[in-house]
């Protein structure tokens, strides 16, 4: 294979495993030679980036949890870039999708409404926590990231922000902005001004080797008080409720945070682009803790088909009827919502987000068992279908097992179970919330199996 | 009476000027009217539940209109009105529910409709290659994205890691997205106001305006070129400009620069280090006649800027083409959108294109562009209100005058015009306050066009 360079550049591994790795190539040597001229192929036309081009492999199929390469191999997907809420290629999605081409009204431009869009208004407005009642759609969650930042400074009248480090919003320039991974900004220039970032509360990492919650708590607000007693004036504060690794905040955390928001002015924004929608166990992970200003939605929002995200937001700021804070040709796609709400349906219909509750507490039961077993399993964190392992050298200094995960990643990938791995060391488990008991012990015998096979 | 009127344009004077920069607005007396004048309860009743639950944009909710359905170059409303479609927000291109795109992207739903990231699939490398050979493999590099904001944003991030400089060059009063990358690249203070600082480097320079442009020579037949000194001039005194960023002919109130003016802006770039994008997200894909609008110039960009038409008036779907040479970012992530390989909108894609070549949509267009450049002309010779009649292929833009001689804009003209059309059934935008801006589908029968063109003229004619 000639597509991967090997480069002697750093390339950060906080986002997620990159292609440009030693084992990558390994794992590429192993594919037969139609799925090898495939990614050449892809890799001659495609800009090269990091987490994307030049690929892993060729896909010809996904059903349910899993996707299918060119040869047929079945893995389960506990990444699928998070649009697989419910299920892949979701038979009732794409039913609904069919339906909708037929009917003959696959787009209408923005000065025209349609009834798919106010269907699914509607319906977001019925599942998110009461007070969030007004709307917005456009393609990208990074897009919807803009427009709740956007509503926030027209509001406000202010223009900082306020963001975690290691957080990831999307990738447009306000977007990357707030976010807070050098893998996403670094070599940019000059970025959005009046981006502040703060640490993200971590339990099984805080720095000062304090182990009572809220004592760690403390030392978090802390950092946002040290902000904002020289910057009150923060148009918002984006978050994700539960870190993407993920750390699964305390509600005192939030509340907090939350008072600090009233207490200046701020607009609290929860981007739920990978949680919302049921992958915690509730419709929303916001409803673990506190109400938000406004929710950001993306990824499963599309049902696995379609780009959709949006923004949900609170009545009383919806004053911007002078302004286009949206203004993407997309905002009122009939066949994107009809998508959605079809997802919408059968996670309902389905019971999924109690699926995704049970499902979640049974692997994190089986995964800490497991974490007794095997020592380089540092620390088991999750709520509902949103999992990380942090894979650690030694559990007493907590040193990141790069390497190690990277193995434990290619080893699941050839048994079937295709996950990433972020930070350089911890596995995500996200499968769809479809997933049945049997698979949950599937995933739990793969990575079983690595553990045992890969040595430290 | 529906009540989601407010009185929110009162104070916000300042902004309503600047706003119809970008279209016509939802908060007129004239859009009040035609609110009035609904009479179908279906239509009331959902216009209503949108107002309810959408945040209200001035372009967008409360709405005109619900669609029930849409064919060809035709909408349909939910009360059984059809309005032929002359706006479409450029995604119209191959007409509304194009059997052949739709049969296609059925097919694919059956076979494969997302793909993570990390994997790649057949549809989307053979759409990249698809678009690398329309640009004679000129730009044969190729990322994809949702929607054309992001995709400016990964031109913008490919430019700043190629050239190490930071500094941007666009047009004022061009739009290149509503993000705040694009927002501060683009030249509409509407968008900008109220926002903060934007991005820092974001230098603006005057487009091209053959009518009323305080540098175009009316006498020379390149009579654009004063523009080109001047941003020979700003990018001396910048000195460190990375990248410009322009419409290679402006969509909204169409301004179609000469031959001579691009030709002169590649040297600049060349000699100046700078890389130059054009944003083709409303006019390529066979909008001017070609397959590019940069095709007509003779000269090729360094990095090329779909959307829209793209997804074949299905798919969210947009795209950034580069020279090989930039493929230099493979350490980074300037794109990292979810549906970044999408099976589904590059099935749409290629089945666009394909429907392109096997119904000679380009020669199509050659010919209705000079159908409707003849029958507009022939409509500025009856009428004195127009003062000017702008366009390629099929992209037009008429512009309302109280005055030939002073040229003042007409704007309550021009939303006369549109409301009269839109009662009658054709619906288009108007843009700068003053333009009609007209972009029938690629598709459109030469009936269908006469029959959208004698509702304008009717317009003109009852408004004279």
């Amino acid at each position: 294979m000639s597509v991967i360079q090997i480069t002697n550049d750093p390339i950060s591994r906080e986002q997620g495993d990159i292609n440009a790795s030693e084992l990558r190539n390994r794992y590429l040597s192993g594919l037969d030679a139609q799925t090898r001229d495939w990614i050449e192929a892809d890799a001659a036309v495609f800009l090269h980036q990091a987490l994307s081009t030049p690929v892993m492999n060729v896909l010809s199929k996904t059903e349910g949890a899993c996707i299918y390469d060119l040869r047929g191999n079945e893995y389960l997907d506990l990444h699928g870039n998070g649009v697989h809420n419910a299920g892949f290629s979701n038979p009732e999605v794409l039913t609904a999708v069919i339906q909708q081409l037929q009917s003959q009204l696959a787009f209408t431009p923005r000065r025209y409404t349609n009834i798919p869009a106010i269907r699914l208004a509607q319906k977001l407005v019925a599942i998110t926590p009461e007070p969030l009642t007004r709307v917005l759609f456009c393609p990208g969650g990074s897009e919807a990231i803009e427009m709740a930042v956007t509503l926030a400074k027209q509001v406000t009248g202010r223009w900082k922000t306020l963001s975690y480090w290691d957080s990831y919003h999307g990738n447009g320039f306000q977007a990357a902005s707030i976010g807070g991974e050098e893998h996403f900004t670094g070599g940019n220039g000059p970025m959005v001004p009046g981006a502040f970032h703060v640490e993200f509360p971590n339990y099984y990492r805080n720095p000062w080797g304090l182990t009572d919650t809220e004592a760690i708590d403390e030392q978090y607000i802390r950092q946002l008080d040290v902000i904002l007693q020289r910057h009150p004036d923060v148009a918002a504060l984006v978050a994700e409720p539960i870190s993407a690794t993920p750390v699964v905040p305390s509600r005192y955390y939030w509340e907090r945070v939350r008072e600090c928001c009233d207490r200046h002015g701020i607009f609290l924004i929860f981007d739920e682009i990978i949680e919302g929608l049921g992958r915690t166990g509730r419709w929303f992970a916001c409803e673990h803790y506190v109400i938000p200003d406004v929710l950001v939605l993306g990824k499963s929002l599309g049902g696995g088909v379609l780009p959709l995200a949006g923004i949900v937001t609170k009545e009383q700021f919806n004053v911007v009827s002078h302004r286009s804070i949206g203004h993407y040709t997309h905002e009122k796609n009939p066949l994107s919502a009809t998508a959605g709400l079809a997802a919408i349906h059968y996670l309902e219909a389905h019971r999924l987000i109690e699926n995704a509750a049970a499902m979640g507490a049974y692997l994190l039961e089986g995964f800490r068992d497991m974490q007794q077993r095997f020592p380089v399993i540092g620390h088991v964190a999750g709520k509902g279908l949103h999992i990380g392992l942090d894979l650690v050298t030694d559990s007493a200094t907590k040193e990141r097992a790069i390497f190690y995960a990277e193995q434990v990643m290619y080893a699941c990938m050839e048994n079937g179970v295709a996950f990433k791995v972020i930070e350089g060391n911890v596995a995500t488990i996200r499968p769809a919330l479809t997933i049945t008991k049997t698979q949950c012990d599937t995933i739990l015998s793969v990575f079983e199996h690595a553990f045992n096979k890969i040595k430290l | 009476m529906l009540n989601f009127w407010s009185d929110s344009m009162g104070d916000n004077k300042n902004t309503a000027k600047h706003l119809v920069e970008e279209g016509d607005l939802n908060v007129s007396g004239q859009r009040k009217l035609w609110h009035d004048a609904l009479t179908d309860d279906a239509t009331r009743d959902a216009l209503q539940r949108d107002a309810d639950h959408f945040l209200h944009q001035a372009l967008s909710t409360p709405c005109l209109d619900v669609l029930a359905s849409s064919d060809g170059a035709q909408l349909t409303s939910l009360a059984g009105k059809t309005y032929i479609d002359f706006h479409g927000n450029n995604v119209h291109q191959l007409g509304y529910n194009n059997s052949f795109v739709i049969d296609r992207v059925k097919q694919q739903l059956d076979i494969l409709a997302f793909c993570p990231r990390r994997f790649t699939n057949l549809p989307a490398i053979e759409l990249a290659e698809r678009l690398a050979a329309l640009t004679e493999h000129r730009l044969n590099r190729v990322l994809f994205a949702p929607g054309g904001t992001s995709a400016i944003g990964m031109a913008l991030k490919l430019a700043r890691i190629h050239t190490g400089k930071f500094k941007t060059l666009a047009m004022y009063d061009s739009f290149h997205g509503a993000s705040m990358d694009s927002i501060s690249l683009g030249g509409e203070y509407v968008f900008q106001q109220g926002l903060g600082p934007l991005m820092a480097g974001s230098v603006h320079v005057p487009p091209v305006d053959s009518y009323r442009g305080m540098w175009f020579n009316p006498n020379d037949q390149d009579g654009d070129m004063a523009y080109a000194d001047y941003l020979e001039y700003v990018l001396e005194k910048e000195g460190d400009i990375g990248v410009l960023v322009a419409e290679t002919v402006r969509s909204t109130t169409v301004h179609v620069p000469s031959q001579a003016y691009w030709r002169r802006i590649r040297e600049l770039c060349d000699q100046h280090g700078v890389l130059l994008v054009f944003d083709e997200i409303p006019i390529g894909m066979g909008r001017t006649g070609k397959s590019f609008a940069y095709q007509h110039y003779g000269i090729v960009p360094d990095m090329l800027v779909l959307g829209k038409g793209l997804g074949a008036g299905i798919m969210p779907m947009a795209a950034m083409l580069c020279k090989d040479e930039l493929n230099i970012a493979a350490q980074v992530s300037l794109g990292h959108f979810t549906h970044e390989k999408s099976p589904l909108g590059a099935a749409a894609a290629l089945a666009g294109l394909d429907y392109m070549d096997a119904h000679g949509v380009l020669p199509h267009v050659d010919r209705m562009g000079q159908l409707m450049a003849n029958r507009l002309e022939a409509m500025k010779a009856a009428y004195e209100a127009i003062g000017d009649v702008r366009g390629v292929g099929l992209l037009w833009g008429v512009e309302l005058v109280k005055d030939r001689e002073t040229k003042t804009p007409d704007p309550v003209l021009a939303e006369r015009v549109l409301y009269h059309c839109l009662g009658r059934g054709l619906s288009f935008k108007v843009s700068g306050g003053n333009v009609l801006s007209l972009y029938p589908p690629l598709v459109i029968s030469e009936q269908k066009l006469h029959e959208a063109l004698d509702i304008l003229e009717d317009a003109f004619r009852s408004n004279s």
